[in-house]
């Protein structure tokens, strides 16, 4: 659908935000930035929303890092996730399902 | 949250008591204002009985328009009243709506998709607000997934009787009108959110839509139809076919019961003379009955009490005029054993062609009773304008259908008796089905 176009790569373009990108080391695994969210409610509801598509590729990066991590290696340098390559898959779906849960905190505050 | 509820400004109330018209007395039938907006849109409106504003936006988007593929996509508009649109959320629209003791519900047939808001008549705006968006809505897949079960139990809902309807259609009509109104079940999970907004983008537009109101001023509903946003691309869907076959359609079933529609040619809603002869002439033989647990009198009661003996068998005649075709004939049910007889006895009643003045008399005051029931309680009302603003473009008032109703004469009734007698017959049947006979050992 139209309306859930991900966004690739950061938001504002910087240095730094390169240098943090590389030193949080998750790229290593081949993982992407929305790989590595905190498993909340909002974010379980996002993932569950997913395009099959979306959903298995992701679930594929999580087994390949958790792999990575139990034999202590890392992917070749060539197979990291790149600063400028990472996608926000999981933002737009993620964005809907907070401004819902805003939306009915609100109600129940006013009614 | 109660006390919210019941809050109304002062001043706001008085000067709507002001404005207000007096409703009608209950049972009354109420002028009729139809206006035409420059979209081509019609909008209708009526009194109510009761200080209930109804409003209901009607689309040409029933099930005759679904293309293979794309069966049971006016089943999902039905169901769309629980999702979410592209501008507001299931929960907002819900909750909304509920706030001010209103209802949503969404109804329709082989043509049309209609969805209605009901609230006290002070809070039509809050009603109308959210009515809108459904004229767009988003169909995500995730709230398609979560309504699948909705979808089954309004499948396992269905009556076997409306099952042996669906299927007669089928066997008549083959496609466009023959595709059933509920979704069939290969279609489950099947349909996707593109193609149904597809299905919205071609069948919703301005100028085969109505929006008609009971207990609304028709200014104010004109007001808020001229600022409707239709999908682009609007109406795009060529005319579906309508052209009669007839053959069976027949679905065996375990148990020892047997429900059989049986049907011919009938009478089109645009052959307006026609089509009433054919109403008149289902009430002359056998439309429900007229008292409570009674039984139907008239030639297909007749027959049915010469079929049965002392077994039971419900009957009841069917009569369906759609835009450009019609079907004629009955529904029955009985035991699987019983079943073979009633039928033959029933096509013979039909097959006679031929239908007293005395039925005739009989069939006009029942349809004409019949007729001003639905035009008297503000439900029913809304329903009957509804399909007529949109299918016909203009509402026929209660005393001019009771007198067009007067006016047909008892050659176009038997005219219509012979034309169903002379057609070729469809069968849709269910369940257990060893003694049904087929359509072409009926001719």
């Amino acid at each position: 659908m139209s309306s859930y176009i991900a966004r690739k790569g950061p938001l504002v373009f910087s240095n730094l935000g390169k240098w943090a990108y590389n030193l949080s080391g998750f790229n290593q695994y081949g993982l992407h930035r929305d790989d590595c969210l905190y498993e909340n409610e909002d974010v379980t509801e996002a993932i569950r929303r997913l395009p099959r598509k979306l959903y298995d590729e992701r679930n594929y990066r999580v087994m390949r890092a958790l792999h990575l991590s139990m034999t202590k290696t890392i992917l070749p340098k060539e197979q990291w996730t790149k600063y400028e390559d990472d996608v926000k898959y999981l933002e737009p779906y993620l964005k809907e399902v907070v401004q819902e849960r805003e939306e009915r905190e609100e109600w129940n505050k006013n009614h | 949250m109660a006390c919210n509820a019941s809050k109304t400004h002062l001043l706001r109330s008085i000067a709507k008591r002001g404005y207000a018209t007096c409703p009608r007395l209950v049972g009354d039938t109420s002028a009729i204002n139809v206006n035409v907006l420059e979209n081509k849109l019609v909008v209708a409106t009526a009194d109510a009985s009761v200080p209930v504003a109804r409003v209901s936006i009607v689309l040409r988007a029933g099930s005759r328009n679904e293309a293979y593929d794309t069966q049971g996509a006016s089943h999902m508009l039905r169901l769309a009243g629980l999702m979410s649109t592209q501008r507001s959320s299931a929960f907002a629209i819900q909750r909304n709506i509920q706030q001010v003791g209103g209802t949503l519900t969404t109804w329709g047939d082989r043509e049309i998709v209609g969805y209605t808001v009901e609230t006290t008549a002070d809070n039509v705006e809050t009603g109308l607000r959210y009515m809108q968006d459904l004229l767009q809505p988003a169909f995500k897949p995730w709230e398609i997934k979560d309504n699948a079960k909705t979808l089954h139990n309004q499948l396992d809902a269905v009556t076997t009787e409306e099952r042996a309807i669906e299927l007669v259609h089928k066997a008549a009509f083959r496609r466009g009108l023959g595709n059933s109104i509920y979704m069939p079940r290969f279609q489950l999970g099947k349909l996707s959110p593109e193609s149904l907004l597809h299905y919205v983008a071609s069948t919703f537009s301005a100028g085969s839509a109505a929006v008609v109101g009971v207990g609304v001023e028709n200014n104010l509903l004109s007001g808020f139809a001229q600022n409707l946003s239709f999908p682009s691309g609007g109406g795009s869907a060529a005319q579906s076919s309508s052209s009669y076959y007839g053959g069976d359609a027949r679905k065996d079933t375990a148990g020892h019961r047997a429900v059989v529609a049986v049907a011919g040619e009938g009478g089109a809603a645009s052959n307006q003379k026609e089509a009433l002869a054919f109403a008149i002439l289902s009430q002359a033989v056998g439309a429900g009955a007229a008292t409570k647990r009674g039984k139907a009198a008239g030639a297909f009661g007749e027959a049915v009490n010469c079929a049965g003996g002392d077994a039971p068998i419900s009957f009841r005649a069917l009569n369906r005029s759609y835009s450009d075709a019609g079907l004629f004939g009955f529904v029955a049910a009985a035991d699987g054993k019983d079943i073979g007889k009633a039928v033959d006895f029933l096509v013979r009643a039909l097959k006679a062609g031929s239908i007293s003045d005395k039925d005739v008399a009989r069939g006009k005051a029942l349809l004409k009773a019949r007729t001003i029931a639905k035009y008297s309680s503000d439900g029913g009302l809304i329903k009957v304008i509804g399909r007529q603003a949109a299918l016909n473009r203009t509402v026929l008032e209660a005393d001019a259908l009771v007198a067009a109703i007067d006016g047909i004469s008892l050659q176009q009734v038997q005219a219509a008796a012979k034309k169903v007698a002379s057609s070729k017959l469809s069968v849709g049947a269910i369940g257990h089905l060893a003694n049904v006979p087929y359509a072409s050992e009926l001719a």
